[in-house]
């Protein structure tokens, strides 16, 4: 087991018996180069994973980690070097369905990895292919649909299942082929926290049911679980070892393009303030347990409540009494569910908004209602006065037009909707639907991307050839380059690895410190308290909440019944003034907790850390 | 969105298997077609209204699907009125004048049973996907047609495309909406004159088109990753069996038959 791990102790740490048969999967000085592709994407990688085992391997976009999964079972045979499981080389052709049999490979997205229209006939695929008989294939389907608590899906079709059941469904294909070990390459990052808890806890009972687990993520926190945790930079294996001890270098992990669990990163940020916490931590709830109970010394008083900010100025959006059902021709109009309704938005100019709710309480609808692009059966739309659905049916296209320029939206995963040769065209393409000659056009998008913080070196690039943070600020300023004044942006760090999460998030400050009005639909509530004044709260195509920030994160059982937790350092912060901290109310973003911590602990006295 | 528009359900004609409600089908489109004369067409119409009985199909789903064809139905039967055969030369009972046009009793009779027999023959396709889910007929045509694989006919892989194309079109259909709200939100209008348009609809088709492949390049990974290596050494965990219902259905067909074909050439 020969490791090239410069870091932490021997691989296979973690209490997990190896079995006299020798590892389950075992890779040796292993190198893949894609055809065409000028470096290596994986190279010198020497691996052994035991029989049920729970590894997770961890790395930025480009580390190779999706190359690592599809060598494990024969899908990439190496360029050199040798894979092999459970003693067959994955190189030999007979071998091959045998070792897809042994590693079952789940994908990121689970809507183009199920085959069939109906759950349990999906689910027959795997055995079907391995040749078995039908009534055995039969008795799989069951059992795989139980283990994941399908069994009450099994005749719908896979069309209407939520993320997380889908991403289940995927799992149980690979369940029903009996396979030793099921690597999972990003289950999560298309999910939404509640489906990302369903896929979490169904990898937990994969592995109580004794099969090794292979989890390729790129959020840390989902490997806190694992007994090892093998991190990927630039193809090469730079770490393998328990979670704890690769967790605790913050630094490192950011260098790697790994984003660190929350209870590390602030553990970090104590440190820094002169708090030293013995045990590496890596939830908040472990940091606070470790933190303990609060030092004798009392901490300041609490300051007082924040006075209410005056409400927006009359300019902005306006969306009042607004309802929106999606059509259908299977019901009749009037008997639809509407997707929202009674919704009352404002979103003032140079303000920051966050819609926040779980999947499927109407955020986005309410975005789209919010820039014209969806026209409400009741309600009105105002945008800077400009009202453009009370407009008769004949002049209404250059008020829709003048609408949607005011108020861009940019869509969950826009890079999706690219379609131009060159970054310079995909941002022009808005400019010039607004009536820019091609040169002015031109000036516009180069003005788009330079805010954007993308150089002249990139116009003249394949959009498609972005890293996923590039791609992602290249479609916000293709949003940008029609000049809105507001700009509505859905997911914006939605699939994006650390280093692209903190590209984005820096654009949309400078955007907001410039005066963009910005409404923010995020899952991620620390997103939200770092960066909006105001949240709505939506559930079930309603507002329930609406108000600043420390307010709606005041009342944290609304916000767990409209599916919602509270941001991480919020979380640490009531955690610990559960067991007697003294800490001042409304902390919401990290930086402002730690020194809270650090000024009660008697550390250093609070600073910024900038 | 649904596709298809099978209504499920546990009637006789649901549980038919896929394969006889498919040569059904066949059989009774040609004894249809073949068959002539009073007593033929209302025999073909009594086993179609049976069929109907028998399905318990929802006479508003039968509707709601076919709605669309009412009016074809209608204009084949005015047409035939109105344009069909003239009263034959030198006959007193001419019938009535309607301009220029002539309705005699034999054109009337003649359009109302091209009207019926066309009827039929959507009520009786319309009966079929109602009654059976599109995956099923997609694995009874392959049935159907593995003995020929013999003559190249590549009736696993037809299958298999149909099947995915059925998975796959609810979800394309979704990301094309998506795609255009998209576009319009960066002032793409498809309703614009000229090049503008062309543009608009570019930047829809190939965001489309990039989805199509980046989903094709992905499903065939996973199922590769699953084990799939064609048809070979594949089983199926659906067998499909006829029944006793299966034979009396084909018996009822067979005396349909006998019925249509006596009565069509006795004379």
């Amino acid at each position: 087991m020969g490791a090239a791990a410069p870091a932490g102790p021997a691989p296979g740490a973690g209490g997990v018996p190896r079995t006299a048969a020798g590892p389950l999967l075992l890779f040796s000085d292993v190198t893949f180069r894609y055809p065409e592709a000028a470096t290596a994407a994986v190279h010198g990688i020497d691996l052994a994973i035991p029989h049920g085992a729970f590894v997770a391997i961890l790395g930025g976009n480009g580390s190779g980690k999706s190359t690592l999964a599809r060598l494990m079972n024969g899908l990439l045979v190496p360029s050199s070097g040798r894979v092999l499981v459970a003693g067959l080389d994955t190189a030999e052709p007979a071998a091959r369905l045998q070792a897809r049999r042994r590693v079952g490979l789940v994908f990121q997205n689970p809507d183009n990895q199920i085959v069939a229209s109906v759950v349990e006939d999906d689910v027959a695929f795997g055995p079907e292919n391995l040749g078995l008989p039908p009534a055995e294939i039969g008795r799989r389907v069951r059992e795989a649909l139980e283990a994941l608590s399908l069994s009450a899906e099994a005749r719908r079709d896979p069309h209407h299942l939520s993320g997380g059941q889908k991403q289940r469904l995927a799992i149980a294909g690979a369940l029903a082929m009996r396979p030793d070990a099921v690597c999972l390459d990003e289950p999560m990052s298309s999910l939404d926290p509640h489906g990302r808890a369903e896929v979490g806890a169904a990898i937990a009972d994969l592995q109580a049911a004794g099969h090794a687990v292979v989890l390729i993520t790129h959020h840390a926190e989902e490997a806190a679980s694992a007994d090892r945790v093998i991190v990927l930079a630039q193809g090469a294996v730079v770490a393998d070892a328990p979670p704890r001890s690769v967790f605790a270098d913050v630094r490192r992990l950011q260098a790697w393009g790994v984003e660190p669990p929350p209870g590390a990163a602030a553990q970090a940020g104590l440190l820094a303030r002169g708090v030293t916490v013995g045990a590496p931590c890596l939830t908040m709830a472990e940091l606070a347990a470790a933190l303990g109970a609060p030092p004798r010394r009392p901490g300041p008083a609490a300051a007082g409540g924040e006075a209410l900010r005056p409400g927006p100025p009359p300019a902005g959006i306006s969306l009042r009494g607004a309802r929106y059902a999606y059509p259908d021709p299977a019901v009749a109009r009037r008997l639809r569910t509407p997707a929202v309704q009674d919704l009352d938005l404002r979103l003032g100019p140079g303000e920051c908004v966050a819609l926040l709710g779980a999947t499927g309480s109407g955020k986005s609808t309410a975005a789209l209602l919010c820039c014209a692009l969806l026209q409400p059966e009741a309600g009105e739309l105002a945008i800077d006065g400009l009202r453009p659905w009370a407009q008769p049916r004949r002049r209404r296209g250059p008020a829709l037009r003048a609408a949607r320029r005011l108020a861009g939206l940019v869509f969950q995963r826009p890079e999706e909707q690219f379609f131009e040769e060159r970054v310079l065209d995909e941002v022009a393409f808005g400019p010039r639907n607004y009536g820019a000659p091609p040169a002015q056009a031109a000036a516009l998008a180069g003005a788009a991307l330079r805010r954007a913080g993308l150089s002249e070196e990139f116009e003249g690039r394949s959009p498609f050839a972005l890293s996923g943070g590039q791609m992602r600020r290249v479609a916000i300023a293709a949003v940008l380059a029609a000049r809105p004044r507001y700009l509505l942006l859905d997911e914006p760090t939605a699939g994006l690895d650390a280093d692209g999460r903190s590209a984005v998030l820096a654009l949309v400050r400078q955007l907001r410190a410039s005066g963009t009005g910005i409404l923010l639909i995020t899952h991620r509530m620390e997103e939200a308290a770092e960066l909006a004044e105001r949240a709505v709260l939506m559930q079930g195509g309603r507002i329930v909440a609406e108000g600043p920030l420390p307010a709606i994160f005041a009342d944290a059982e609304r916000l767990t019944a409209c599916g919602l937790g509270l941001p991480p350092a919020a979380e640490l912060a009531s955690a610990l003034r559960r067991r007697g901290w003294n800490l001042p109310p409304d902390l919401l973003t990290l930086d402002p907790v730690l020194d809270a911590i650090a000024a009660a602990a008697g550390g250093d006295p609070p600073r910024s850390r900038k | 969105m649904t596709l298809g528009q099978y209504v499920a359900g546990n009637s006789v004609a649901h549980r038919l298997d896929a394969r006889t409600k498919i040569l059904m089908a066949l059989a009774f489109m040609v004894l249809l077609l073949v068959g002539h004369g009073l007593w033929a067409l209302g025999a073909c119409c009594a086993f179609a209204v049976a069929w109907l009985l028998v399905s318990r199909v929802p006479l508003s789903a039968l509707w709601r699907s076919n709605r669309g064809i009412v009016g074809l139905i209608l204009l084949t039967i005015a047409l035939d009125v109105l344009l069909g055969p003239t009263a034959p030369a030198g006959a007193t009972s001419a019938g009535w004048h309607l301009g220029p046009l002539l309705i005699t009793a034999r054109g009337a009779a003649e359009g109302l049973a091209a009207g019926l027999r066309l009827g039929l023959l959507v009520l009786q396709s319309a009966l079929i996907t109602l009654t059976t889910a599109p995956l099923d007929l997609v694995a009874g045509a392959e049935r159907l047609l593995r003995p020929l694989r013999r003559i190249g006919v590549p009736a696993h892989e037809l299958a298999l495309m149909a099947g995915l194309a059925l998975r796959f079109i609810p979800a394309l259909a979704e990301e094309a909406q998506r795609i255009a709200l998209a576009q319009a939100a960066r002032g793409a209008d498809l309703q614009a004159p000229g090049r503008a348009r062309l543009r608009a609809l570019i930047s829809l088709l190939i965001p489309l088109l990039l989805s199509v492949f980046r989903r094709a390049d992905q499903l065939a990974l996973a199922m590769e990753a699953r084990g799939y290596r064609g048809e070979e050494g594949r089983t199926r965990w659906r067998q499909p069996h006829f029944r006793q219902v299966d034979a009396v259905a084909a018996a009822l067909v067979v005396a349909l038959a006998a019925c249509v074909l006596l009565t069509s050439w006795a004379r």
